[in-house]
């Protein structure tokens, strides 16, 4: 089915807050999720396997995430660290104040390089990502201004779920091309989603809605019910 | 008309961060006018959208025309409208239906309408309207695809819309008191546009100069229904009664607008969009400064203003509402207008100056006499303000720095948000309310906090609430330490402070009031932006929701080119029939 860059970051990020997500948070991977699908349309696949994740208590969240200062970010109880809760703040701190940072156990490594992608802009305009996918295939992605390449390992690496460690560096080399704003026009003519995968991201999103009652239905919001003008 | 003399900076220069003087008025506070009290007391002016849409396709000669028109004798079935600009066309498909009069509601939750609508980019081929077909009259339910730019629905008016059918086919004009007191045929519940359901995103179309501008798609898809309403009405005529039947007056065409049914829906939006709502009351000021800084009005100006005036008094004075409140603001409104009638008629225009009037009317009218006044100080001067209708859309995006310091970010809120961190939170009352979506077709709702369910999903509006939390959060760390390494620890502060970064120097940005207090009356915010919008005629129900007129005065299409299509301020019907 077809949907809207706006529609899928609005719906991503109800389904974060679905699962429990700070709503920062969930705007940030609803924004990583249409920087992903502008490369691949299994973004959006890996998206949804964080959030059900997270929603089945598969990754940490009993505790916040631990921080060893300037070398890495590890969840609680040394879980599975979800990409979701990690990516941002890891992208906040190449940007403030470090310059590598690696996060222990991602489940979605692909998933931390779009977030790190979508803020590949002015404050982060190069970012390195480097994992070991689970099959053992070296994986590096260079991220400049909303653009991807592939500098080691080949699609089907990069796309598989971890757990990998993943080692964010802020790269310092001559920037290349458009800001990454000026990328996502070619998403503007919007996505084909999988009827499935749309219908259980909006399962997650519809937990952000009020059950009705009589009493809401009447008396939380205007007009009445039948129009006599 | 010549350009004024302008004391103080040049024109073009930057017109905030004067000291405000009489020589040299500045903006208006940000303290003042963006309280609810006051955002609620607004009126259009010409740098709505609507008005600067219509001047527009004026000065382009837009035009509109229906290419498709298969209705039977009871106006039931399919419509097509095409739009052409210089640079390219735009359609609106509609389709008419036969509804239940019991099942016809301005509310969300409607399942049926008299008429649904889509604006299509570019011409509507058989297969289009085709498609369209299975889906629009299902609206929030059907789904579309990127060439759709907005998706809205119409019911008729039951007060007038059958009196005006009648009386057009037994060959007379309709009564000129009902059209007056209703002002439209139809009225649109609801208006979707920017990616809703699978549609175009806005960022798609918006580079194009002829919808470039907040809601510009989703207004010219409101000022075609306008025409399709005459149509329709005309054509239902005929069919009852070919011989006799009478087209509808086209002055009696211009005094009809397109009713709208705005409810909590539009509220939100103000609060999701700081930057965008400072972009248009940025303008506003502006315009307003400047006009308050012309040293010197002429004979000419000043006649311009008595009859501006006039026709809002007119206008005022026609302006109909069941709300007890509003009619006792209207009769206040009055009065004021008198007020300055008498003041002019006093003064002479020797004397006064428009900084000195504004100066006065903040002493002597009511909050809703002075920003009318505002809108007519406005009017007068087209060159110098009309440019600032454009460019108000946001083009650049939010970019947040997480390496700012706990303690600029604290100094920041002091600075900027010092209205919000003075509300006592820990009164019941300040906390009273939430605003949430409803399972039911996703109607926005308000609820009572401590006495109904739903809190814990309630929407991110609460900003006075969240920015004082954030605040205090603050107050918990180092100062030197940057904001990047709290929000790790904190994530639940990321989006409040990113919005209280995005919103910093831009004086408009915030609505300066407790949204979820009990005091908050919803009907406000809906103004301010209707006001935006160019509506007229405000009808407020009740706290939750508010009729109003859009187009009502606007020209017609064959109208469009003539020296005065843009003078449509304050509409009113002639007084003789």
């Amino acid at each position: 089915m077809h949907v809207s860059a706006s529609e899928l970051a609005s719906t991503i990020t109800k389904a974060a807050q679905g699962v429990g997500v700070p709503i920062g948070l969930g705007v940030e991977v609803g924004r990583a999720t249409c920087i992903g699908l502008m490369h691949d349309t299994r973004a959006l696949v890996c998206v949804l396997r964080a959030l059900e994740r997270l929603d089945n208590d598969s990754v940490g969240r009993t505790a916040p995430l631990r921080y060893v200062p300037d070398q890495s970010i590890i969840a609680p109880s040394s879980e599975l660290l979800s990409a979701i809760l990690a990516g941002p703040p890891a992208c906040d701190l190449l940007s403030a104040r470090t310059a590598r940072l690696t996060l222990h156990a991602v489940d979605e490594p692909a998933l931390v390089t779009f977030q790190a992608l979508a803020r590949a802009d002015h404050q982060l305009p190069q970012v390195v990502a480097r994992w070991t996918a689970v099959e053992g295939v070296d994986v590096e992605a260079f991220c400049q201004r909303g653009a991807l390449r592939l500098d080691a390992g080949d699609g089907g690496s990069f796309w598989l779920e971890g757990p990998c460690h993943v080692e964010l560096s802020a790269a310092r080399t001559d920037l290349d091309g458009p800001p990454a704003t000026d990328r996502l026009s070619a998403s503007l003519v919007g996505y084909e989603v999988e009827k499935d995968i749309w219908r259980r991201l909006e399962k997650l999103a519809d937990r952000c809605l009020v059950p009705a009652s009589e009493n809401s239905r009447l008396s939380g919001a205007g007009a009445g019910l039948v129009e006599t003008d | 008309m010549s350009m004024p003399r302008v004391s103080g900076e040049a024109i073009r220069s930057t017109d905030a961060g004067l000291a405000d003087s009489p020589a040299t008025p500045s903006l208006r506070d940000p303290d003042q006018v963006m309280r609810l009290t006051r955002l609620g007391a607004g009126f259009a002016t010409r740098l709505s959208v609507m008005r600067s849409l219509i001047r527009r396709m004026s000065h382009e000669r837009w035009h509109i025309e229906p290419v498709r028109f298969d209705l039977d004798d009871e106006g039931l079935g399919t419509v097509v409208y095409e739009c052409a600009t210089p640079r390219r066309r735009y359609s609106l498909v509609g389709f008419t239906h036969d509804i239940d009069p019991a099942d016809r509601t301005d509310r969300v939750i409607a399942e049926v309408w008299d008429a649904t609508f889509t604006l299509v980019d570019g011409p509507a081929s058989p297969d289009d309207v085709k498609r369209l077909a299975s889906q629009t009259p299902h609206q929030e339910s059907g789904r579309y695809c990127e060439r759709d730019l907005v998706l809205s629905r119409a019911n008729k008016s039951v007060r007038l819309f059958e009196d005006v059918v009648s009386a057009l086919a037994s060959g007379r004009q309709p009564d000129h008191g009902t059209l007056r007191d209703v002002g439209y045929l139809m009225r649109t519940t609801a208006v979707y546009g920017n990616g809703k359901f699978g549609m175009s995103d806005r960022a798609r179309y918006a580079g194009r100069s002829e919808l470039s501008g907040p809601f510009r798609a989703e207004l010219l898809a409101v000022y075609m229904i306008r025409i399709f309403t005459f149509d329709l009405v005309e054509h239902l005529a005929r069919r009852r009664n070919a011989a006799r039947a009478a087209p509808l007056d086209p002055m009696l065409k211009r005094h009809l607008g397109i009713g709208n049914a705005t409810g909590l829906g539009m509220a939100p939006f103000l609060v999701t969009h700081p930057r965008l709502l400072h972009n248009w009351f940025n303008a506003r000021e502006t315009a307003l400064a400047r006009v308050r800084r012309i040293d010197g009005a002429t004979e000419e100006d000043w006649h311009r203003f008595r009859t501006f005036l006039h026709r809002a008094q007119n206008h005022v004075r026609q302006w109909t509402t069941t709300d007890p409140q509003q009619s006792a603001r209207i009769d206040g409104l009055n009065d004021d207008l008198q007020r300055v009638n008498d003041l002019l008629d006093a003064d002479q225009g020797k004397d006064l100056t428009w900084d000195g009037l504004y100066r006065w009317s903040e002493r002597n009218l009511s909050v809703e006499g002075q920003e009318l006044l505002v809108s007519l100080l406005i009017e007068l001067y087209p060159d110098l303000v009309d440019p600032l209708a454009e460019g108000q859309e946001i083009d650049d995006p939010d970019e947040f720095d997480p390496s700012q310091s706990i303690g600029s970010m604290r100094s920041m809120l002091q600075r900027e948000y010092n209205w919000a961190l003075e509300v006592d939170f820990e009164d019941p009352e300040e906390n009273h309310y939430f605003w949430y979506s409803s399972e039911e077709k996703l109607e926005p709702r308000r609820g009572q906090r401590y006495h109904e369910p739903g809190a814990e999903k309630e929407m991110p509006l609460a900003i006075a609430r969240d920015v004082q939390w954030l605040y205090n959060v603050l107050a918990e760390y180092d100062p030197d330490e940057s904001l990047a390494v709290m929000l790790m620890e904190r994530p639940d502060l990321r989006y409040i402070a990113g919005r209280v970064q995005a919103c910093s120097g831009l004086a408009y940005a915030e609505i300066r009031d407790n949204l979820i207090g009990s005091d908050c009356r919803p009907i406000d915010m809906l103004r301010a932006k209707l006001a935006y919008f160019g509506a007229s005629r405000f009808d407020p129900k009740s706290d939750l929701w508010t009729r109003i007129t859009l187009y009502q005065g606007a020209p017609l299409p064959s109208d469009l080119g003539a020296p005065d299509a843009d003078d449509w301020c304050f509409p009113a019907m002639p007084e003789t029939q």
